[in-house]
């Protein structure tokens, strides 16, 4: 493997698993229940914007079907849930084990290389990723918001929106020394919710607008997701899951890369 | 008693000084989120609302968020400020004990910070109200007014609210559960981005106790509907009682816990 | 003559334009206890670091059981023990958990590292603390997971960086035992410490750094005979007065050095020089005569008292 890629046998020790482990033995004794309020969040947004803005806005048209408005942003908030677990858990969670944790420190001390750190802790943000994306398709589906057999495909899907997320969030985290500068991360974060096709349809915007958030990756797994739960997927959706592939394999690169750049110079 | 005593003006100046290496970070948040917000809401959504031929009791949809986006900014801010930071200051950086082994007393202690976190809440509400009006969101100069009045009233009884309660706890998971299951909620549900008659009965009294929707639903009531201005001094009092019962607590509890 | 088990030529690193390590060369041979020495900030921990496969050298040749570290990180570092300098124990898991999971980043079977956790227990004196978090533990007990810890994988090298910092003689002691013990099963020990009696006891060899560069090199009765004189006579005039009672002095004995609190002078005889003091019509407060030490090689060779 090495022989591939030059320079990964000082990276990769192969054993990303009992990163894992740690992380779920962390959170059991410690978050436990900060893990299980993290699903409530969309859902409380659910309830909100859906139904009680839903009076107001009444139906609203997607990929050429109209459907009712708390059917329109519960796959948003889905995608975004995806991205907001992930983004938390690589920045927030990846910053204080960096800073003030030293857990990273730790881990390098033994056979344990960059990449085994890194793969680990993506994998436990997808992890959390997937059962809050589980849970909160089980709430669209109480509601009746699942309007196609497809919607089932929406949690790998998030899973893949939530990988793209966090490959590229932990690489960013580690170039910040200071908590205020995770607001920074944020305050990229608020547009890109509030715009990217959320709340209602892209055509509201002129055509410059419109192009600039579709260069965006929210957007993307916006279409997905809803393509998915509106049952309106067809081959044109695909090229949104290229984006997140890319972005991935881009993010891992990059925060490996700065992993290692950190922690042994 | 002196409200603005040297020991209270101390905490403060403190304050600031130790937030000015992120002035550029907040001063841009306090700028953009505004920005973001009402354009999204206001313009986008509202363009949809508008064109469902919807209005909120004959007020177009900018105008009704408006008044909420300006009071929930003030409680989201002042709630940043005085949650993790204050049990922060008990348990990680000490700051609260260093500050008390001078001729500092916990009163002003806590004035001193509840100050700070007003003084930061009233800055971001100074300049989404500016915004707004760029956005064409006030009916009148006086209902911006009005606004700004209650988001202080806001800032001061929620403000006091997180204080006291992030003095209480030992463990931070408490605030990010507090955070999430009442703030969050509070946020969003009153009467925030849809009227609160709009919920079932029963999800009603949720908004008859959050200090954010009598804040906000007095501006609206002063600005728009002046046969529920009654609602106002219901309101004021309301605020001034919280942040009263709150205030003297958290004087205990920051008491006790720096004797301890 | 057996490999060297690390083996560094002309070891440089720099952070940005800093140079912490300027060039050092030194070899430990396999079950060796070797010494590093320095006043704070002479480059000891980056050595170590360097040493640890952790932090990569900026230029020079470093080799670790016959491995390259920015080649073969992880294999060294499944070879090595270490205790650094500061604790960085897990805040989010308990104290057996600690071991646990740390065994587990080394790959090791669940089993055994379960086995050896006990043990590393009992070493540590943590038994009934295994359930605790390591927030409530106190910082020697801290310290002495972070030591147990660094044996859980039964390393071929341990490297302890300052590792009886805030420990009680007692547990001192039980480091230190552990670490003959160690040694006698082959295990090649290097360490920091700036407790001169513990290089004394604990290094077959020592090197003495300042300024990222190697002062001396040897064991530290070697270094004390070529260092020092055999005796010491320590007097003390107080604070204000060790200056002028200096210069009265010029002359007596091999050297003098002269500290904030005392003055030293170096000589073959110790009495015969307080003698000569008081011949001299000086009068300290308190004098005493001593045998050399490690402590007066190291302020010959860096110029000032150990802890800045
Ligand atoms: N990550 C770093 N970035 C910049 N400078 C560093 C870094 N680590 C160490 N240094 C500098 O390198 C020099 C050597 O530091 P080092 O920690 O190796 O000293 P030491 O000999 O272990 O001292 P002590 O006895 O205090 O532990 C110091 O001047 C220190 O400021
Ligand atoms: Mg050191």
């Amino acid at each position: 493997m090495s022989a591939i890629i030059p320079g990964l046998s000082s990276m990769y020790a192969g054993n990303a698993g009992s990163v894992i482990s740690r992380g779920v033995r962390a959170t059991k004794s410690t978050n436990f229940w900060i893990v299980i309020s993290g699903f409530f969040e969309p859902v409380f947004y659910l309830l909100s914007m859906g139904i009680g803005l839903g009076a107001l806005v009444g139906e609203v048209e997607s990929s050429g079907k109209l459907v009712p408005y708390a059917a329109f942003i519960a796959p948003a908030l889905l995608a975004v849930s995806g991205m907001n677990g992930a983004i938390y858990d690589s920045t927030m969670n990846v910053f204080f084990k960096l800073n003030y944790g030293k857990i990273y420190q730790t881990m390098l001390t033994t056979p344990l290389g960059p990449l085994d750190v890194a793969l680990g802790e993506i994998f436990l943000a997808l992890l959390r990723g997937g059962l809050y994306a589980t849970g909160f398709l089980g709430v669209m589906q109480l509601f009746g918001l699942n309007l196609s057999w497809t919607a089932i495909l929406a949690i790998p899907a998030v899973i893949i929106i939530a990988f793209g997320f966090a490959s590229i969030g932990m690489g960013i985290t580690s170039y910040m020394t200071r908590f205020q500068q995770l607001d920074l991360i944020q305050f990229f974060l608020l547009p890109m919710f509030l715009f990217s096709a959320t709340f209602y349809p892209l055509s509201v915007y002129p055509e410059g607008v419109q192009v600039f958030i579709q260069a965006l990756p929210l957007w993307h797994g916006v279409e997905l997701i809803r393509a998915l739960t509106l049952g309106t997927f067809s081959a044109g959706h695909l090229w949104h899951l290229l984006y997140f592939v890319v972005m991935i394999v881009v993010g891992l690169i990059f925060t490996s890369r700065r992993l290692k750049k950190l922690f042994q110079d | 008693m002196n409200i603005l005593s040297f020991g209270t003006r101390a905490v403060i100046a403190h304050k600031l000084r130790a937030s000015k290496d992120y002035l550029g970070t907040v001063f841009a948040e306090t700028f953009l989120s505004p920005v973001a917000y009402l354009f999204a809401l206001g313009v986008g959504l509202g363009s949809l609302i508008d064109a469902n031929g919807q209005t909120i009791n004959g007020i177009g949809y900018l105008q009704f968020v408006a008044p909420a986006l300006v009071c929930s900014t003030a409680m989201l801010t002042v709630a940043g400020e005085l949650m993790w930071p204050i049990l922060g200051g008990f348990r990680w950086n000490k700051i609260f004990e260093a500050m008390f082994a001078t001729p500092i007393s916990p009163a002003e202690i806590v004035r001193g910070t509840l100050f700070f976190a007003s003084i930061r809440g009233m800055a971001a509400t100074v300049v989404y109200t500016v915004v707004v009006w760029a956005f064409g969101g006030w009916v009148s100069f006086e209902s911006a007014l009005w606004c700004i009045f209650f988001s202080l009233l806001l800032a001061l009884s929620f403000g006091i609210c997180c204080l006291c309660l992030s003095a209480k706890v030992e463990q931070d998971s408490i605030l990010t559960l507090f955070y999430r299951f009442i703030v969050m909620p509070l946020f969003l549900f009153s009467g925030t981005f849809f009227s609160l008659d709009t919920l079932p009965i029963y999800l009603q009294p949720i908004g008859w106790l959050s200090p954010l929707w009598h804040a906000t639903q007095s501006t609206r009531a002063l600005s728009y509907w002046p046969e529920q201005a009654w609602l106002a001094p219901i309101s004021i009092i309301y605020l001034l009682l919280i942040f009263t019962v709150f205030y003297l607590a958290s004087v205990r509890i920051f008491t006790r816990r720096l004797t301890k | 003559m057996p490999n060297p088990v690390i083996s560094a030529k002309s070891l440089v690193k720099k952070f940005k334009d800093f140079e912490a390590v300027k060039g050092i060369d030194f070899e430990v041979e396999p079950g060796e206890s070797f010494g590093l020495l320095g006043p704070n900030g002479a480059g000891k921990s980056t050595t170590m670091r360097m040493i640890g496969a952790v932090s990569n050298r900026t230029s020079g040749d470093l080799e670790i059981l016959g491995m390259d570290p920015s080649v073969d990180g992880p294999k060294i570092r499944a070879q090595l023990g270490v205790v650094p300098q500061a604790d960085n124990l897990d805040q989010e898991l308990k104290v057996w958990e600690n071991l646990y999971v740390y065994g587990r980043y080394f790959g090791i079977d669940k089993k055994i590292v379960k086995d050896r956790l006990e043990g590393l227990l009992d070493f540590a004196q943590l038994k009934d603390k295994r359930n605790e978090k390591i927030d409530d533990l106190s910082g020697g007990m801290k310290r002495r997971l972070t030591i147990a810890r660094g044996l859980m994988n039964e390393p071929k090298i341990f490297l302890l960086d300052e590792p009886t910092t805030g420990l009680d003689p007692q547990a001192r002691h039980i480091l230190w035992d552990r670490l003959f013990r160690l040694r006698e099963q082959g295990t090649t020990l290097v360490l920091t410490t700036h407790y001169m009696d513990e290089a004394e006891q604990l290094a077959d060899r020592l090197i003495v750094v300042d300024k990222g560069q190697i002062m001396a090199e040897g064991s530290p009765a070697a270094l004390i005979r070529q260092y020092s004189s055999r005796e010491v006579a320590e007097v003390r005039f107080g604070s204000d007065s060790n200056r002028s009672a200096a210069d009265a002095l010029s002359g007596v004995g091999d050297r003098i050095e002269v500290l904030p609190d005392r003055i030293l002078i170096y000589a073959n005889n110790g009495e015969e020089i307080l003698s000569e003091v008081h011949r001299r019509g000086l009068v300290p407060i308190t004098s005493l005569v001593r045998r050399s030490s490690l402590e007066d090689v190291f302020l010959k060779l860096t110029g000032r008292s150990l802890i800045d």
